[in-house]
C-alpha cells in the first residue's frame, strides 16, 4: 500500500472509531476521554481543514468536550473522572481550532492561567537532589503537585494559541521547558537529573518541547541537541506517540528526516485494528498532516476552521 | 544519602549503624505483632535468561503448594516492572524472558486468560517502553494481550490502611477483572525507598491519568506510606521477582547491573520482599515500608518465613546502595 493510501485508510479507521456522542476512547469498549477526543479532532482538521467529514467529526468532538468541562473551567480526563484537569489544554486547542465554544475557551484559559505547579525553594532541597530549578512555576499533572514537562508544554501551546503567548505564565512555562533539558540533549518527562546523575531523554517529550519552543525565539544549541537526539532515535522508533510527537517537533523547526514517511506508514499499518488504535492513529496522522503546525500555533499562520456554530454556554 | 541523624544510607539499611532506626518511623510503625503470621517463600537459582525459566517458575509454584487447580479457568494479570524505556540498560525492567515463562506456566495450567499490564511512571508512551524493553516483541510472539494501566478506565476504593492522607485510591478496572494478580518486579535498590521489589512495583498499577507522570501525588503523599496503602488495596496474590540480573546503587533507573542469579516467588508480598532484601545483604527491618508492613500485611522476620528452595545464605550478596 502506498503512503497516501495508508493515510487515507487510517483516517477512515479513525473516523469510524468516533463514538456516537462525538468522543474517542483510549481503547475500544471504553468510555470517551478528553485527550484522545481532542487530539483526534485536531488530527482530522489538520488533514483537511476546509470541510468534509473530517471537519464535521472535529466539531462533534468539540461539542463532546464541552460536556466534560467543569464549572471552574477545567476539563477532566473523562465524564467519570472529572479530576485532574491536565487535559484542559487539549480541549482548549480543539475549541480554538474549530472557533467554537468561546465562553468555554475563556473559562478554560482562565483556569489554566490560575493553575500552578508546586515549587520547592532552594532551602527545601539543600542537597540539590533535583537537577532542575524547582522554583520555576509551570503546570502539574495534578493539582498541588510539582510542574512537569508535558503539562507545561501543552499549556504553553494552548494558551499561546488562545492569544496569551505574551502572558507571564506562558513565558515562565517556556523558561521551565528550557530549564528541564537533559544534559545529553532532548527532554524526558521533566526530570533532568537526580542525586547529580543525569537522566535520559525520550522522543515524545522531546518532540513536544520542540513544538512548544518553536516560534518563541531563535534556534538555540538546545534545539540543535534535541534535533540530533531525535534524528538518532526516531529511525528505530515505531511507537506511535513517540514517533508522532518527535516528527512534529522536528517539523516545527523545519526538519523532516529522510524516510520518515515510511516510518509513519509502517507504524500506521501496525496500529490498525488494535484495541487502542484511535490514539495511535491520531498521533501518526497528526505528525504528517498539512495543517498540524498551524493548529498548535506553530505554523507561522493562525488557521482555524469556521465551525458555523455559536457557543453553547 | 544521609538522613536527619547524619548516618549514611548503606549503614542504616544494613542495620550496622549505632543509631539504627532511632528517630525514624520504622520502630513506631512496626507496632503490629507478626508472631502469628507465616508465609512461604521460594528462592531459585537461575543463572541466565536463557535458562529454562518456565521450569523454574513451575517448580517454585509447586513448592508453594500451587498447581493447576489454583489456576484453572481463572484470569491472570501479570504486572512486570517497566520503569523507563531503554535498550541499553536491560537491568531497569523485568526481563521479557521471565514474563514469557510465567505466562507459559499459567497457560499450560489452564488459566482462563493471561494479560500483561503496566502503568509505567516515567514515560507516557507505553508502546515505546514495550518496544525498548523488548517485551512488546515477546508479547507479540506469544500472543499475550497487553493492557495499559495508565489509560485504563478507573474505579475508586476507600483507602483502608490510611498511611497516607489519601481518602480513596483510583485503580484501573483491569485489576478488578483479574482473578489473580501477579507482581513481577526487578530486584533493585531504590534511592528513596531503599529497595524496590514486589510491593513498590504496585506503584505501576496506579493510573497515570489520575496520578500523573511521574506519579507525583504518591511522592507527595509519601513513598513508603503509598506502598503500604496501595498493597492493602490491591492485595496481589503472587510475586515473582526477577533477580537474575538485578540492579544496585542508584536504582531504580541509574543503578548498575548486579548478577544475582535468582528468582524469588511467594504469595505474601512483605515476606517475599523481606527475603529479597536479605538476599541483597540489607536488613528488611531498616526498610520503612517493610517494617510497617510487618504484622499488617504479612511477616518479615526470618523465623516467620518458611524458606523453600535455596537458602538465603547460599545466594546472598552485598548490594551497593546510594551514598551521597
Amino acid at each position: 500500500m502506498s503512503g497516501d493510501n495508508v493515510t487515507e485508510a487510517a483516517r477512515d479507521e479513525l473516523l469510524a472509531l468516533q463514538g456516537r456522542d462525538g468522543g474517542w476512547a483510549y481503547r475500544i469498549g471504553s468510555a470517551p476521554s478528553t485527550e484522545p477526543t481532542a487530539l483526534a479532532g485536531l488530527a482530522l482538521l489538520a488533514l483537511r481543514p476546509d470541510g468534509g467529514p473530517e471537519a464535521a467529526a472535529a466539531r462533534s468532538a468539540a461539542d463532546w468536550l464541552a460536556t466534560v468541562q467543569r464549572r471552574d473551567g477545567s476539563v477532566g480526563v473523562s465524564a467519570s473522572v472529572p479530576e485532574p484537569g491536565w487535559a484542559t489544554p487539549y480541549a482548549l486547542l480543539l475549541w480554538t481550532a474549530t472557533e467554537s465554544h468561546e465562553a468555554r475557551r475563556r473559562d478554560a484559559a482562565r483556569w489554566l492561567l490560575a493553575c500552578k505547579g508546586r515549587t520547592l525553594s532552594r532551602e527545601d532541597d539543600p542537597n540539590r537532589v533535583a537537577g532542575h530549578d524547582t522554583t520555576i512555576v509551570g503546570w502539574p499533572w495534578v493539582a498541588d503537585t510539582h510542574s512537569w514537562l508535558e503539562p507545561t508544554a501543552t499549556a504553553v501551546l494552548a494558551l499561546g494559541r488562545s492569544g496569551f503567548a505574551g502572558h507571564a505564565r506562558v513565558q515562565e512555562g517556556l523558561r521551565l521547558v528550557r530549564d528541564r533539558e537533559v544534559d545529553s540533549g532532548g527532554w524526558n518527562y521533566g526530570n533532568k537529573a537526580v542525586f547529580g546523575r543525569g537522566l535520559r531523554a525520550q522522543p515524545g517529550p522531546t518532540g513536544l518541547a520542540l513544538l512548544a519552543l518553536a516560534g518563541t525565539g531563535p534556534r538555540t544549541d538546545a534545539v540543535d541537541r534535541a534535533v540530533r537526539y531525535l534524528r538518532s532515535v526516531l529511525p528505530d522508533t515505531r511507537a506511535s506517540a513517540s514517533l508522532g510527537w518527535g516528527l512534529l517537533g522536528l517539523r516545527a523547526w523545519g526538519e523532516t528526516p529522510e524516510g520518515s514517511r515510511d516510518w509513519v506508514a509502517e507504524a500506521l499499518m501496525a496500529a490498525s485494528g488494535r484495541p487502542d488504535a484511535a490514539v495511535k492513529l491520531t498521533h501518526l496522522l497528526l505528525c504528517g498532516a498539512p495543517g498540524a503546525l498551524d493548529l498548535f500555533g506553530r505554523g507561522g499562520g493562525t488557521r482555524t476552521v469556521d465551525s458555523g456554530r455559536g457557543d453553547s454556554r | 544519602m544521609k538522613d536527619k541523624a547524619g548516618i549514611e544510607r548503606r549503614t542504616f539499611l544494613t542495620g550496622a549503624g549505632a543509631l539504627a532506626a532511632a528517630g525514624l518511623g520504622a520502630k513506631v510503625w512496626s507496632d503490629h505483632n507478626e508472631r502469628a503470621q507465616r508465609a512461604d517463600v521460594f528462592v531459585a537459582r537461575a543463572g541466565s535468561y536463557d535458562d529454562d525459566l518456565e521450569r523454574v517458575v513451575t517448580d517454585g509454584l509447586r513448592a508453594l503448594g500451587l498447581g493447576p487447580d489454583w489456576i484453572k479457568g481463572r484470569s491472570v494479570l501479570l504486572k512486570p516492572n517497566l520503569v523507563e524505556p531503554n535498550r541499553t540498560a536491560p537491568h531497569i525492567n523485568t526481563h521479557p524472558a521471565v514474563v514469557r515463562a510465567a505466562a507459559g506456566v499459567f497457560r499450560r495450567w489452564g488459566a482462563g486468560g493471561v494479560v500483561v499490564a503496566e502503568g509505567q511512571g516515567h514515560c507516557r508512551d507505553t508502546e515505546f517502553v514495550l518496544e525498548q524493553s523488548g517485551l512488546g516483541r515477546v508479547l507479540g510472539e506469544e500472543r499475550v494481550e497487553f493492557v495499559d494501566l495508565n489509560h485504563d478506565e478507573v474505579y475508586s476504593v476507600p483507602n483502608t490502611l490510611r498511611f497516607t492522607r489519601l481518602k480513596r485510591l483510583s485503580l484501573p478496572v483491569a485489576l478488578r477483572r483479574a482473578d489473580i494478580i501477579v507482581s513481577m518486579p526487578k530486584m533493585k535498590t531504590h534511592h528513596w525507598a531503599g529497595v524496590t521489589l514486589s510491593m513498590k512495583n504496585l506503584f505501576g498499577v496506579m493510573p497515570g491519568v489520575v496520578y500523573g507522570w511521574p506519579k507525583n501525588v504518591l511522592h507527595h503523599a509519601g513513598i513508603p506510606q503509598s506502598i503500604l496503602d496501595i498493597n492493602a488495596a490491591v492485595r496481589p496474590h503472587l510475586a515473582i521477582v526477577d533477580g537474575i540480573v538485578a540492579m544496585e546503587g542508584d536504582g531504580p533507573i541509574m543503578g548498575v547491573p548486579r548478577k544475582a542469579g535468582l528468582l524469588v516467588l511467594g504469595t505474601n508480598p512483605p515476606a517475599v520482599d523481606a527475603t529479597c532484601t536479605r538476599l541483597m545483604g540489607l536488613d528488611p527491618w531498616r526498610i520503612e515500608y517493610l517494617a510497617a508492613a510487618s504484622g499488617r500485611l504479612g511477616p518479615i522476620a526470618e523465623p516467620h518465613i518458611r524458606q523453600r528452595g535455596e537458602s538465603i545464605a547460599s545466594l546472598a550478596q552485598k548490594f551497593q546502595v546510594l551514598n551521597v
